[in-house]
């Protein structure tokens, strides 16, 4: 299918009815695979796809869940415009806990229960929580709206066949919007549970509104997930022990 | 009943199958938590595996939660009163990484995802019966006593597998649900924690450079 022909098919998604199922099954690893190739060509031409915009937006109003009206997550997608990448803790120490919530991101994309995927991206909060230690209390404080939010947006992209392997998307979308909760906290800014919902419904309109961060989001995603494959193949190691997946890969995966 | 509701708990908890319950479970109250208990025992064979491995758990419970215990606890409060199965599963799922200690998170790391997902099921039973949903608050306590087992498992070089996991949970579940004074002192350790959680601090804001 060319580009064009899978922008039209995304555009045809809008709402995320029901009948569009058909032409977009996707149930596995290989229909990823697919639908990923082809937001790669279009992020390849730096093209952006309004259905891809869309659903960005839809997925991010959710994250509100009836906080705010379109307006302000308008203006919360301008002040958000400013993430420049992962922050904070080591990299090296982060390996670990990343490719853990990418695992986690992968098993809420395969699940077939809804209530069993909202229980796995539900625990990417508190882990994500823990990268950046400096503001862990705030996150933690705001944790059951954050819940909520990632939950609500994972159920929207579940709903339709079409848009479910951009849940591997939601470890990038709730990692980020740590980082850009860190850096409020380093301006003197405070941090309460209505900034950080914001802040997750701006994170998840930017990264699903870019074919370009889908897609990086999403290689990112299978490579540490593969690596906690590869970790986990290991035998668990005494408690205080430096974790292996540490010691052996140091360079990170972004 | 007794057996099929082993062979499907056991099912569950180990996440080869996506069957329901409807229908399996007809009591009420302390007499279905007793179902549960009885099907989640007989994954150890009516024996208690490992049980040698529990001495002292309950003093460790005593001890007062910490913020991340007592924000973990407040996520299985919110869990209990949730409207929605899916946003139940949600703050468990969340409860289940959170009251896990960093140290021991990384230690399960293989199980963790399993312990997610086993805890998920556990509350969706529990759910099942309003009579049984305030027992949700006890899934932190299982979850937690799981992990101390399966901690000490591994620092005695024993394998930590998915299975090992699926059994210590199951004997926990079983523990602290067929035994009233461990439910409430699970529910009790609970409210605590979900006062501590909810005493208010100030808002997060970075640090002022120290003056010297």
């Amino acid at each position: 299918m060319s580009t064009l022909a899978y922008e039209l098919e995304l555009e045809g998604e809008g709402e995320f009815e029901a009948e569009a199922e058909g032409e977009f099954e996707t149930e596995g690893e290989e229909e990823s695979e697919e639908f990923f190739r082809r937001l790669a060509s279009l992020a390849a031409q730096a093209a952006r796809s309004p259905a891809l915009r869309r659903i960005g937006q839809a997925a991010a109003r959710s994250a509100l869940g009836g906080m705010a009206g379109q307006g302000e997550l308008e203006g919360e997608l301008e002040w958000e415009d400013e993430y420049e990448g992962e922050e904070e803790a080591n990299p090296i120490r982060r390996v670990y806990p990343d490719a853990l919530m990418e695992h986690i991101g992968h098993a809420a994309s395969q699940t077939e229960s809804e209530a069993e995927a909202e229980a796995f991206v539900g625990a990417l909060i508190p882990l994500a929580a823990r990268l950046v230690p400096r503001v862990a209390p705030a996150i933690m404080r705001a944790a059951p709206q954050l819940i909520r939010g990632v939950a609500r947006v994972t159920r929207t992209l579940r709903r339709s066949p079409a848009t479910r392997p951009l849940v591997r998307t939601v470890p990038t979308i709730v990692r980020r919007t740590t980082a850009s909760l860190a850096r409020r906290v380093a301006r003197g800014q405070p941090v309460t549970p209505r900034t950080a919902v914001r802040t997750l419904a701006g994170q998840t309109a930017r990264v699903l509104s870019s074919p370009q961060q889908c897609v990086h989001a999403y290689r990112r995603s299978r490579a540490l997930d593969r690596r906690y494959h590869i970790a986990a193949r290991r035998p668990a190691r005494p408690p205080g022990m430096a974790p292996a997946s540490a010691r052996v890969v140091g360079d990170g995966c972004r | 009943m007794a057996g099929m509701s082993t062979r499907e708990l056991e099912a569950e908890l180990e996440g080869e199958f996506e069957e329901e319950y409807e229908g399996e479970f007809e009591e009420e109250g302390e007499e279905f938590l007793g179902t549960i208990a009885r099907g989640i025992g007989g994954l150890l064979g009516g024996q208690g595996e490992f049980e040698e491995e529990y001495e002292g758990e309950f003093e460790e419970e005593a001890a007062p939660p910490t913020q991340s215990q007592a924000v973990g606890e407040l996520m299985a409060a919110v869990a209990s009163q949730a409207r929605t199965e899916a946003e139940a599963e949600a703050m468990i799922g969340a409860a289940t990484v959170t009251v896990i200690s960093p140290r021991d998170r990384a230690t399960l790391r293989r199980v963790l995802p399993h312990m997610v997902r086993g805890a998920a099921v556990l509350t969706r039973i529990l759910r099942r019966r309003r009579v049984t949903r305030p027992v949700v608050r006890a899934v932190p306590t299982i979850v937690r006593s799981t992990s101390r087992t399966l901690v000490r498992r591994a620092a005695a070089g024993q394998p930590v597998t998915r299975r090992a996991a699926a059994r210590v949970m199951a004997t926990q579940t079983r523990r602290v649900l067929t035994s009233p004074p461990a439910c409430t002192r699970a529910i009790v350790r609970n409210q605590r924690g979900v006062r501590v959680a909810a005493r208010p601090r100030p808002a997060a804001t970075a640090r002022r450079p120290v003056l010297r």
